[in-house]
């Protein structure tokens, strides 16, 4: 890691000289500090270019005092001193490279990580899926007798439609939920860190927290809501204990639990939007809708793109709000594909066929990703 | 009436947000069986017998210490790695880039619980089984964190890195000179996920984790609940475990989200 | 552009290192050495202090009685129990000795990772209840001592059955199918029961077969049994008392948490498979005069109520295997079960061992536990109950009839148990 390092942080200044055409004239000023940035958002891009200019330069004059700095990682003593710049090489192969090397050694701490404890880890449970491993440590090979039982297993069949089902319920109500969220904060000017704060309160407890309590809340006998509707000449509903509610009521426990993450990050990406754009949609008359779907949510792209792909992934693989509020039922309406991996590999000791599970469970969020990259994700690359 | 109907949605939000919230609290506080709301309702019966319950003389301290050294310093790391990986991902030409950065990702998608053995196995031979090293650099490599990091940076404009590299800034000086000050609130908020996540984090500790002094605040309120616990004891230890949450969010609070770049973001 | 940042973070990074510095003396502890005992327990003790207070006294006796011996006992949180000791088990890293139920041997044992422990209990064998024993025998070899035994038994609200009259706690099911109408006219459902996937059958559903003399499996082990006229009559016993009211709706979700169900929460007079700890809740909510236990419920055939033992097991690949034995004798002798039970409310698997009952309804156990029964030890105990568990779920909503339900789980379970060894 040290050695593609050292050789990945030439001495000599990147200097491509398509690059320092007139766009370098604009560089915007994204670096100023809070305290000047309101006046700067105010003027037009072109008042505010020399400033910028200096900003950075100052920063780089002066790099150690930046915090993550001095946590020291390895990277940090390799840092040759700053050179002044060298005439442009106009060599773009050389320039390339150095780009990749730079991006590899950029990389490469997360890396190592990845390789050791993510893909190893994967690639063992690849490997004992196709065994029937036990604790004991010995094991035989079976081959691919574990995928076979699986799609010979009613179980795993109805464990995935309900797992779809529930992605196809709570994504849309997580996303529309922080996204409704986010804009509303973006609006807001007065109190908008309370009201983040007390939004954001639900996510900052654990699931299975957030799971005993809605369970409460969904109660037949003297839930809060039964209550509430009880008082309306409603209900009682049993949220859990029917077959077609228990996945939208779970669904919409975990939203309420998981929307705060979301909106965080779609609130950074609505503030990251440049005002100018949406003020030029005003004075072209577009109306408040208008602005939102054609101008806002473009841009918003590669942010609810992240957004999309990472609450799917978590809704495929919903365990513990299903385990503490219905341990699957009624009648297996809430046996997800996880709870149905855990079944088998820590309550039967079934490893092997649980790794298998895992494994196409994989399979089927790879693609389901790839999917949506397609749908959402095709102009952030 | 439209100028009304701005804080009367945020009230809404918030009242749905909050009251959970408020009845977790209230049971804490209600005496044993007070469970109902008319019960936990009534302030006059609050009692501090939960917390004592669950505390029970329990070394509290050591174990929040241990919450405290995991969550901080994988914060510390993830952000350092994740940024430097992000940054690479979305502004750096290489080869095998988009092939890495789908095995990145496709790594969040296989379940915890299926690789949870094949984890375990290699950290306990590489000697991690009870040791601060075991706990928290598996946890590091956090892919989430380095989608985050991409998606944010690759919206920052290639000029701004081109303007330090011609002053003869190298890669690292561009990148902590002029990457990590852009995307300073998503720093933040990723701290505070970071933190949240593996504060929370009960599984990984509890399994790697054996002697006593390297429980962590989760798995230790988890040792001292009986087969027999209480609600209102769980909820009680809820409260304790929620409260640094809260006061790193409210620490980090200012820094969340005060715009990436007001205006500089490539249109 | 740094200033409020580099003041958030040079503070945080400073902690950090402070915290891992202080953090970093405490840690670590020798390693272990040869003549060093690793056991885990679980908080069976109900107050955290007692708890703490019971097993440190343990680690100061046996070490004055084994000089030499470095005896650590650690407690363990019950949840996630199984992830925790399997992986531990698969790593290598498992403890010497660990508390153990009657339902987790059949998996370790398979694993290869349990030690029988019939060396350490040669001289106890002989005094221990055969139940207890048998409880944790599986291939004729015993896979965990008993040091323990808890009973469940029949508990009553006094001021529900005095709210709707009734001078006699129902205590057949007979005298509870007539109870359950004068109930519901005061407002209050009859029969607590947990139907939730989690809830184990021993605490819900199989007590009701046998109390109508049914099995769970046949002699041989190789066919269930619960779906005959028995298992039938079980059923339909409490399908019916569930379609009248009689068992509360939340039955479907309800998990083994005392105050979070709905005899805690005074909805629903009566439950039938409760611990003396529930009855020590009990007594905190309602008030001690409110509570009744009562006798082991009886069913039309035979009166039997769920008490299981809980015992140590060895670590087949443990380094420290006599020292191991040494302290699961230790534990097994009279004195040592005698005290556990006093700190626990436990009773004695020892039938030459009789704890001295300290709660207020000592007597009401200890009558119950003649008629305490540890379960069907079966190989696929656990994935029987997984199969079965929502086919009762189905016969109480009503989509099938309990012969149904029980038929297709039967069905289910029999192929289960062909294609095992």
């Amino acid at each position: 890691m040290s050695r593609v390092e050292s050789r990945a942080t030439p001495p000599s200044p990147e200097e491509e000289p398509e690059a320092a055409g007139p766009e370098k004239a604009r560089t915007p000023v994204a670096t100023g500090p809070a305290e000047t940035r309101t006046a700067e958002a105010a003027g037009s891009p072109e008042t505010r270019t020399p400033e910028a200019a200096g900003l950075v330069a100052a920063v780089a004059a002066d790099g150690t005092r930046t915090p993550v700095a001095t946590a020291a990682p390895p990277e940090d003593r390799t840092v040759p001193p700053v050179t002044a710049p060298g005439p442009p090489t106009g060599r773009k192969s050389a320039a390339r490279r150095r780009e990749a090397l730079a991006g590899l050694a950029f990389v490469a701490p997360m890396l190592v990580l990845f390789l050791v404890f993510r893909i190893g880890p994967t690639l063992g449970a690849a490997f004992l899926s196709l065994t029937d491993y036990r604790l004991s440590g010995d094991w035989a090979f079976v081959g691919a007798g574990n995928y076979a039982r699986l799609l010979d297993d009613r179980l795993f069949w109805e464990a995935l439609g309900v797992t779809a089902l529930y992605t196809a319920l709570y994504v849309p109500m997580t996303v529309a939920l922080a996204l409704g969220t986010a804009v509303l904060l973006h609006r807001t000017l007065w109190l908008r860190g309370f009201f983040r704060g007390l939004f954001f309160l639900p996510y900052v407890t654990s699931i299975v927290l957030a799971a005993v309590i809605w369970k409460w809340i969904y109660e037949v006998e003297d839930g809060l809501l039964n209550t509430a509707l009880g008082g309306l000449g409603l209900g009682p509903v049993d949220f859990l204990g029917s077959e077609s509610l228990v996945l939208p009521s779970i669904a919409a426990a975990s939203a309420w639990k998981g929307f705060g993450y979301s909106m965080l990050i779609l609130l950074a990406g609505l503030q990251s939007v440049p005002r100018e754009v949406t003020e030029a949609a005003v004075i072209d008359g577009a109306n408040t809708w208008q602005r939102f779907r054609w101008v806002t949510l473009p841009l918003l792209r590669p942010v609810l793109f992240f957004v999309l792909v990472i609450e799917a992934i978590g809704a495929f693989q919903v365990f513990d709000a299903m385990y503490v509020m219905t341990a699957g039922g009624p009648v297996r309406a809430s046996y997800s594909l996880v709870y149905f991996l855990y079944d088998a590999g820590f309550k039967f000791f079934d490893f092997g066929y649980a790794c298998a599970v895992g494994l196409v469970l994989f399979l089927v969020v790879l693609v389901f990703s790839l999917i949506q990259r397609r749908l959402v994700g095709r102009e952030v690359d | 009436m439209a100028r009304l109907r701005l804080p009367v949605l945020l009230a809404l939000v918030a009242l749905v947000t909050v009251t959970p919230f408020a009845v977790m609290v209230l049971v804490a506080f209600a005496p044993p069986g007070g469970r109902t709301l008319p019960g936990a309702l009534d302030v006059t019966r609050a009692t501090w017998q939960n917390f004592a319950d669950v505390l029970g003389g329990a070394d509290v301290l050591r174990w929040a210490l241990n919450s405290l050294v995991y969550s901080l310093v994988s914060v510390v790391l993830i952000l350092l790695f994740a940024s430097m990986a992000g940054y690479a991902f979305a502004k750096k030409r290489f080869p095998g880039r988009e092939v890495l950065f789908w095995a990145f990702l496709a790594t969040l998608m296989v379940p915890f619980q299926a690789t949870l053995i094949p984890y375990y196995l290699l950290v306990a031979e590489l000697g991690g089984v009870d040791t601060y090293w075991g706990l928290i650099v598996p946890t590091l490599a956090n892919s989430q964190a380095v989608f985050l990091m991409r998606q944010f940076i690759v919206q920052l404009p290639d000029e701004l890195f081109e303007a330090a590299r011609m002053d003869g800034a190298s890669e690292w000086r561009v990148y902590t000179t002029v990457v990590l000050p852009l995307i300073r609130p998503v720093l933040a908020t990723l701290g505070v996920f970071v933190f949240l996540w593996h504060w929370n984090d009960f599984l990984w500790p509890l399994v790697i984790g054996q002697s006593e002094a390297m429980r962590t605040l989760t798995v230790g309120l988890a040792t001292l609940e009986g087969e027999n616990v209480t609600i209102n004891q769980i909820m009680a230890g809820a409260t304790i475990t929620v409260i640094p949450c809260l006061l790193v969010f409210g620490l980090l609070q200012r820094y969340l989200t005060d715009s990436i770049a007001t205006s500089g973001m490539k249109a | 552009m740094k200033t409020g940042f580099t003041r958030a973070a040079a503070p945080l990074v400073l902690l950090c290192l402070a915290v891992l510095a202080a953090a970093g003396c405490g840690a670590g502890g020798g390693g272990s050495s040869a003549n060093q005992v690793t056991v885990w327990m679980y908080p069976v003790i109900m107050d955290p202090k007692a708890n703490a207070a019971y097993w440190g006294g343990v680690e100061k006796g046996f070490e004055r009685a084994h000089p030499g011996t470095d005896l650590r006992i650690e407690q363990q949180p019950w949840e996630n129990r199984d992830q925790k000791l399997a992986t531990a088990f698969g790593g290598g890293k498992g403890p010497d000795v660990v508390l153990l139920g009657p339902d987790q041997i059949p998996q370790y044992q398979a694993n290869g990772v349990l030690r029988p422990v019939d060396g350490a209990i040669r001289s106890a064998r002989a005094a221990y209840r055969p139940a207890a024993l048998k409880a944790m025998t599986l291939d004729g070899k015993v896979y965990a001592a008993p040091i323990y035994h808890t009973v469940t038994s029949t508990l009553y609200n006094r001021r529900l059955l005095a709210k709707a009259g009734l001078k006699e706690p129902p205590a057949t099911w007979a005298a509870l199918k007539a109870a359950a109408p004068k109930l519901k006219r005061a407002g209050i459902a009859t029969l607590d029961y947990s139907a939730s996937g989690e809830a184990s059958l021993n605490m819900s559903f199989y007590p009701l077969l046998w109390q109508a003399g049914g099995r769970v499996f046949d002699e041989s082990g190789r066919r269930t049994a619960f779906a005959g006229p028995e298992g039938v009559e079980a059923l339909t016993f409490l399908v019916e008392l569930y379609r009248a009211g009689a068992v509360p709706r939340s039955a479907l979700t309800n998990a083994n948490l005392f105050t979070d169900q709905a005899l805690g929460r005074q909805q629903v007079a009566m439950g039938y498979t409760n611990t003396p700890a529930d009855a020590a809740l009990a007594a905190q909510a309602w008030g001690s005069d409110n509570v009744i236990v009562g006798p082991a419920l009886g069913g039309p055939r035979k009166q039997v109520v769920f008490g299981m033992p809980g015992g140590l097991g060895i670590n087949a690949a443990g380094r420290n295997t006599a020292g191991a034995e040494r302290f699961v004798a230790y534990m097994t002798q009279p004195a040592q079960i005698a005290a556990l039970g006093r700190a626990g409310g436990f009773f004695s698997p020892r039938s030459d061992v009789t704890v001295p009952g300290t709660g207020a309804h000592a007597k009401e156990y200890e009558a119950a536990l003649a008629y305490a029964f540890p379960g069907e030890p079966h190989r696929a105990a656990r994935q029987l109950q997984a199969l079965l568990a929502p086919e009762i779920q189905a016969a109480l909503t009503g989509e099938k009839s309990p012969r149904e339900a029980l038929t297709a789980a039967a069905e289910a379970g029999d192929d289960l148990l062909a294609r095992q060894r």
